[in-house]
């Protein structure tokens, strides 16, 4: 054998060999069956580190065809690095076109959001999950997680949240803010803030999850039913900003903070690039951003 | 005005090529070959060909020059090889009591059929840096060669010595017909309780300074189960494939190993006399820190075969193979400086509300 | 492998790859969204009794790791062989082994279904997918649907569609989460039925 080349020159369509994907597709048929459940699978190294979105990937090498066009961000951007890595990857080891824009893909991979434009039928979320067991930080060991869920135990996660209210006066979780799916299983939706939690119910595409390390998979069809838990008197409210993107003036958006110096001066921008871009492609403006003749908020 | 952050593909490829002209260093030292690596850095390519659960010199070589000497990073070149390749077959099970001997020695008695072969080892060696090697070294010293040569058909201590006077707990044979194929967690996902064959697969994949922190820890009382090296031999065996077709195995080469067999102390149970029990251990290439260790930390894991009392890291299995792979470990340590700002903006509205919130209610201490 | 006396084999799909991926696809969304009907491969050369939505699952989904059980009726040596030789699957004697259990809605005695696996409360998904060969979905009585992947109802009306495996549906959905997953194979359609779906007739 020729060690002398640096790269595999012939690599399979989307670098996974055939097994691994049909081992892999196997198990995200079981996780739509069974919505919310974490499928283990034998999960492959990737070239890329654990904790850099090998589940997501593997997901995606599974379920991409020639036909697809792939998006891929981080944080809601296209832009950083990690997501810029993930879909060169692609473009390289599956030749598939890539977009940055969420209605021109059909396949979108994310670490940490969901888009803010609504997901269509047609489309097919991949998240990229760190840690996929909800109850994980409260029980460490699978062997007991395992039980708990077959048995829909989950007084464990009420207990916590209610120690936050006692303690905080409100539930101090923000982000990978855990849901009931179906009116079964509990499911560690990823690291996205709660902010998008309710983007998860009834949504129209299949939402797909990818936990490389850990070696799960799950997923959540078409409009299944995602309740963020929570208390009658103490209901699930998601994050909200008084202040507006500084770039197209979106109020309704998840909003990322941006020192400007080091005199406390800061702005909130967009963290969906490509919502943001779109709006202000439209003509919409935010408080940092009129150095043109538009004016801002042409209609919201 | 602002612009947003655009990151990108440009400053990747330079992140790239300045990583390229920092492995190279200065351009007028010669640059390293790999079988330099390969003959001259046998242990490194012996821990990496071990974690990254592939035998093969020149690429564990290669894998390490690419990584700039960093050799949990040439271990990730080398599984991520590693998973593309297709499996044409098993091979049988190797004997280590076949071994072509170049290290044999055992703790536990003086002297012994087939004596105590020291062979290449750090051991008795005074560390005191050689300064000669700097300027290039000398012509190595030529090891004197025996007139009787080694017996390469040493008995083994535990099976063929111990077991005589049946002292030591037997193994089960697990390549019979009648179990189960050897189990694979490279190509099932690991599940608890996990059985001793990927426990043992896992160990031997394992960070060697985990496996070893942890086998320390047995010997220091957590988990204390006192522990004689019964043997470690060094060597290379035989690999065979037997192909269906053909009823004769096939050889296909040799692989160098370490293998260490401990024994351990063992009061006996109520259905057990008393004898001594077995960790086991086994790496690819000479290593027996790995080796010693990864047998302290198996029989720890014996606990539950044993009927012993779980309480300590060494003896939980769930706790000791979660965390032995330190692609994993490292893969998710590190990847906390991935930008996590949209989760780190969720927190600061939380603690700027829950602030809030207090400074209402408790204006005086807003105010200290 | 022995593959007895040397017949021609069937080719198996072309383009591998990319006729899995389009096969799993369609798969994935037939169980995603059940009740809606997916189209088989075209142009596939099919075994025995097997049609060809059956045929394109099996050689894009099987593989070494997945027992496969063909109902007695539908089992021959022809496609056996052809199974082995193109994904390498075995084939079982036991329905309760398999991975996927494939029957005939005409043909087939359904004694079997209730062998079948079903997982375990702590790994559910440890469970058959069982394949059901029929005509079409145009059959004289439709099935209401209900459940994930479903907006608000869905109706599929598999020709034909024997009491006993409607009846049999029912009660494995309410085993849920345990359960066999079930896909109705026509001979160039395909649609699905997980065990998260309620059946009303």
């Amino acid at each position: 054998m020729n060690y002398q080349q640096t790269e595999i020159p012939d690599y399979n369509f989307a670098y996974l060999d055939e097994q691994t994907k049909r081992m892999i597709r196997r198990a995200l048929l079981k996780a739509v069956a069974i919505p919310g459940y974490q499928v283990p699978f034998a999960g492959r190294e990737m070239p890329m580190p654990y904790g850099w979105g090998t589940g997501g990937v593997q997901v995606t090498a599974a379920v991409i065809g020639p036909e697809d066009t792939l998006k891929v961000i981080d944080q809601g951007s296209d832009d950083t690095t990690n997501a810029v890595s993930i879909r060169k990857f692609f473009a390289r080891t599956a030749g598939v076109e890539t977009t940055e824009k969420t209605a021109d893909a059909d396949i979108i991979q994310t670490r940490h959001r969901i888009p803010e434009h609504p997901l269509r039928e047609d489309q097919i979320l991949v998240y990229q999950v760190p840690i996929p067991e909800p109850l994980r930080f409260l029980e460490p060991r699978e062997t007991e997680t395992r039980k708990m869920h077959a048995l829909e135990e989950y007084g464990l996660m009420h207990v916590k949240l209610y120690e936050d209210i006692a303690r905080h006066g409100h539930i101090a979780t923000t982000y990978a803010y855990p849901a009931l799916i179906n009116d079964r299983y509990m499911m560690d939706p990823s690291p996205i803030p709660k902010f998008d939690n309710p983007k998860m119910d009834m949504m129209p595409a299949l939402q797909l999850f990818g936990a490389g390390r850990e070696k799960r998979i799950y997923a959540l069809p078409p409009y299944t039913k995602v309740k963020s838990l929570d208390f009658e008197d103490h209901p699930f409210v998601i994050q909200s900003w008084e202040d507006v993107c500084g770039l197209c003036g979106a109020k309704d958006t998840f909003l990322d903070e941006v020192i400007l110096d080091d005199q406390g001066n800061r702005m909130f921008v967009c963290s969906d690039s490509d919502h943001c871009n779109e709006r202000q492609a439209k003509g919409h403006r935010g408080p940092q951003n009129r150095d043109d003749s538009l004016t801002e908020e042409v209609a919201l | 005005m602002y612009v947003a952050v655009k990151g990108g593909e440009r400053a990747i490829e330079n992140a790239h090529k300045l990583l390229a002209e920092k492995r190279r260093g200065n351009p007028d030292i010669p640059e390293i070959k790999t079988d330099q690596i390969r003959e001259q850095l046998t242990l490194s390519v012996s821990r990496v060909m071990a974690e990254g659960s592939l035998y093969d010199p020149d690429l564990a070589s290669l894998a390490i020059k690419q990584a700039r000497g960093d050799l949990i990073e040439a271990v990730f070149l080398m599984r991520a090889y590693r998973t593309t390749l297709p499996r044409f077959g098993y091979s049988l099970p190797i004997d280590t009591g076949t071994m072509q001997i170049s290290r044999r020695i055992s703790a536990t008695y003086k002297d012994l059929p087939g004596g105590q072969v020291l062979g290449p080892t750090f051991d008795y060696t005074h560390r005191l840096l050689d300064f000669t090697l700097t300027a290039n070294g000398e012509e190595p010293l030529e090891a004197e060669s025996s007139s009787e040569g080694v017996d390469n058909t040493m008995p083994r201590v535990l099976d063929d010595l111990l077991n005589h006077e049946g002292l030591i707990q037997q193994e089960e044979r697990v390549s019979d017909e009648s179990h189960e194929p050897v189990g694979d967690l490279t190509r099932q996902p690991l599940e608890f309780p996990a059985d001793r064959d990927i426990r043992l697969q896992n160990l031997s994949r394992g960070d060697e300074g985990f496996i070893l922190s942890l086998g320390y820890s047995t010997q220091r009382g957590y988990a204390r189960n006192h522990a004689f090296v019964g043997e470690i031999r060094y060597g290379s065996v035989d690999v065979e494939i037997a192909p269906e077709e053909l009823d004769f195995p096939i050889h296909l080469g040799e692989i160098d190993i370490t293998e260490c067999e401990n024994v351990n102390q063992f009061k006996g149970s109520k259905t057990a006399p008393p004898q001594f029990t077995r960790g086991y251990g086994l790496t690819f290439g000479q290593n027996e820190r790995k080796a010693i260790a990864m047998a302290l930390v198996d029989r720890a894991l014996r606990d539950k075969e044993m009927g012993e009392e779980v309480t300590s890291p060494a003896q939980d299995e769930e706790f000791v193979l979660s965390h032995s792979d330190n692609i994993e470990a490292t893969g998710f340590v590190e990847h906390i400086k991935l930008p996590h700002y949209v989760d780190f903006q969720s927190e600061l509205e939380l603690v700027r509300k829950m602030r809030r919130e207090q400074a209402e209610q408790h204006p005086q201490r807003a105010a200290e | 492998m022995d593959l007895g006396p040397l017949t021609a084999p069937l080719s198996g799909l072309e383009n591998p790859a990319f006729a899995s991926n389009r096969i799993f696809r369609d798969v994935l969304e037939a169980l995603s969204r059940p009740g809606t009907v997916v189209p088989a491969p075209e142009n596939l050369e099919t075994p025995g009794k097997l049609n060809r939505a059956a045929t394109g699952f099996l050689l894009a989904l099987a593989d070494m790791e997945t027992p496969v059980w063909l109902s007695p009726d539908i089992r021959d040596i022809q496609t056996e062989k052809h199974l082995k030789f193109h994904t390498g699957c075995p084939v079982v004697d036991q329905c309760g082994q398999a991975v996927f259990a494939v029957a005939d809605a005409r043909t087939s005695n359904f004694d079997f279904l209730n062998s079948l696996a079903v997982g375990n409360p702590e790994m559910p998904h440890q469970s058959a997918t069982l394949l059901i060969m029929i005509d079409g979905f145009t059959g004289p009585a439709a099935l209401t649907l209900t459940g994930p992947g479903i907006h608000s109802k869905a109706v599929l009306a598999p020709d034909p569609i024997p009491d006993a495996l409607i009846q049999w549906a029912q009660a494995n959905q309410r085993l849920f989460p345990c359960g066999v997953d079930l896909i109705f194979a026509a001979t160039s359609s395909l649609a699905a039925l997980p065990r998260t779906t309620r059946i009303e007739v």
